[in-house]
């Protein structure tokens, strides 16, 4: 076997630092949402909806359920961190925006490779993820 | 002719699959159907008058804040639901609040251990049938399953970067193709009626079943030629091939027309909260070229990617309900672990037939519910 093909048989360095970022990083979040889920469950923290609200809520629509429950829409949860439900969010948020971080560093790797266009794709992937991210598409409800 | 009864090598397994896995599925199965029945029974007038009900209080609420906002007059007051006048003449659900998720945690689990075993997503198997067989609307359960398919995915990521099964050069160009297009499936998803989504879920469930059937993957596909667009993105790769310690060299074709197909991906992916590993597989494997495993693994890093586009936009107009994703994301995830370790023991082809044949059932049963009948 050629030096070559042993070193392509390897995960390249960029793609080693997207796997310990993603695996240290989804390690975190798993954490953090089973906290946050135990204070939620065991009334430790007091629900934005109390719990015995949940059932008849749940049936409805996404729309009746934030209207209810008075559950403002994009980042507007922040201001109500301090719930017991809302604060579950910060586990959630974070794991999914865990491929954006892996992705901010992927782009800053390629970019010292001088892979251009690996790069360039890193950094749309980026844009559209915080896109997604950002709150600010929303679609009609139902 | 002679009855052989004397026990058969593979007896043992079958077995322990009956009793641990199909019995405790068909228990659970029977524990929910009741609350699936009287779903399926709440009066649409109720349901419109709950609604309006919900939307005349949500314009009455004082106002919420917003980040780029200065004014922070957060109305953190506890819910007053404007449902509860609607939910007189509506189906009652006597459960205590924790029953759902409780049931949820145990289902999820034999969900993961089956699916890991029948070689498909949780997530394709998911969305179908909690949303056919629990009381959540399919705005949630389509929420918790982006969540279930990416924490499966986050999972399993770093495993497969390191071992090079999962190659970032083959999933950037389809990733950004396929989130791009779960954005505009998510919009699409929550903007549409809910039964025309319903009926379109079925028919996907339906689809996809078919394709579980008649698709033979290939382990090592012939591609003597890479094409333009492959060799300028650099897919292709070398990896090293665990049980026989081959060196396997790879690349793809037909490129373009694999793109294409992950702009329906992506589309499907964040409609119905599925995730996307029973059509990245085929794309990758048969369409384009990759070896099956490369394409399995793949196909499960880019799930992490495509399921993020899309479940932000769930999360951020609230169809994510953490009481009941945490315990399906548990359950789901430990099965997983389970369902690795029963690999070996159990049949994997009759599980997958089973599976498949749970498929049909469900998506007939969200097709048939689509459609009011």
């Amino acid at each position: 076997m050629t030096t070559d093909l042993k070193n392509d048989i390897k995960a390249s360095p960029a793609q080693l630092r997207y796997a310990d970022t993603l695996f240290y990083g989804a390690l975190l979040g798993f954490v953090a949402m089973l906290v946050t889920y135990a204070l939620y469950v065991f009334g430790v923290l007091t629900p934005q909806i109390p719990l015995d609200e949940m059932p008849r809520l749940w049936t409805h629509s996404a729309a009746s359920y934030r209207a209810a429950g008075h559950i403002p829409q994009g980042w507007g949860w922040l201001a109500l961190v301090g719930k017991g439900d809302i604060c579950n969010f910060i586990g959630i948020a974070f794991l999914a925006a865990l491929t954006i971080f892996c992705f901010v560093q992927l782009a800053i790797g390629l970019a010292r490779q001088k892979q251009w266009v690996m790069m360039i794709i890193a950094v749309l992937e980026v844009l559209v993820l915080s896109l997604a991210a950002s709150g600010v598409l929303v679609a009609g409800a139902h | 002719m002679a009855f052989d009864f004397q026990r058969t090598p593979n007896s043992g397994a079958v077995n322990f699959v009956v009793k641990f896995i199909l019995l405790p599925m068909a228990l659970c199965l029977w524990l929910v159907c009741p609350a699936s029945a009287q779903a399926d029974k709440a009066p649409a007038p109720t349901a419109a008058a709950v609604t309006a009900q919900a939307e005349n209080a949500a314009q009455q609420a004082p106002a919420m804040l917003t980040v780029a906002s200065a004014d922070t007059s957060v109305q953190a007051a506890p819910a007053a639901p404007a449902v509860s006048q609607g939910d007189d003449a509506a189906a009652i659900d006597n459960h205590p609040w924790w029953y759902w998720p409780v049931a949820l945690l145990f289902f999820c689990f034999i969900l993961g251990v089956i699916a890991v075993m029948a070689g498909v997503g949780g997530g394709v198997l998911f969305v179908p049938l909690v949303s056919g067989f629990f009381p959540f609307h399919l705005d949630f359960v389509r929420g918790a399953g982006l969540l279930v398919a990416l924490a499966g995915a986050l999972a399993a990521g770093p495993g497969l970067l390191r071992r090079n099964f999962a190659n970032l050069r083959l999933a950037l160009p389809v990733a950004l193709i396929a989130s791009a297009c779960a954005i505009v499936g998510a919009m699409l998803g929550l903007a549409l009626p809910t039964n025309i989504i319903q009926t379109c879920l079925g028919a996907t469930i339906l689809g996809i079943a078919v394709l579980l059937l008649l698709s033979k993957n290939s382990v090592r596909p012939v591609v003597t030629t890479q094409d333009a667009l492959g060799m300028a993105l650099g897919m292709n790769g070398v990896f090293l091939e665990p049980s026989t310690g081959e060196v396997v060299e790879w690349k793809t074709h037909r490129t373009l027309a694999g793109l294409l197909l992950f702009i329906a991906i992506g589309i499907m992916a964040g409609m119905f909260g599925l995730g996307a590993g029973w059509a990245n597989v085929p794309v990758l494997n048969l369409l384009m070229g990759a070896p099956l495993k490369v394409a399995v693994g793949t196909s499960k890093f880019l799930l992490s990617i495509t399921d993020t586009s899309a479940a932000w936009v769930y999360l951020n107009q609230g169809c994510v309900i953490p009481l009941m994703a945490v315990p399906s994301i548990v359950g789901l995830m430990l099965g997983s672990v389970v369902g690795v370790r029963l690999l070996a023991k159990a049949k994997p082809k009759f599980i997958r037939y089973m599976v498949i044949g749970v498929l049909f059932f469900s998506g007939a049963k969200a097709l048939m519910k689509g459609l009011g009948w």
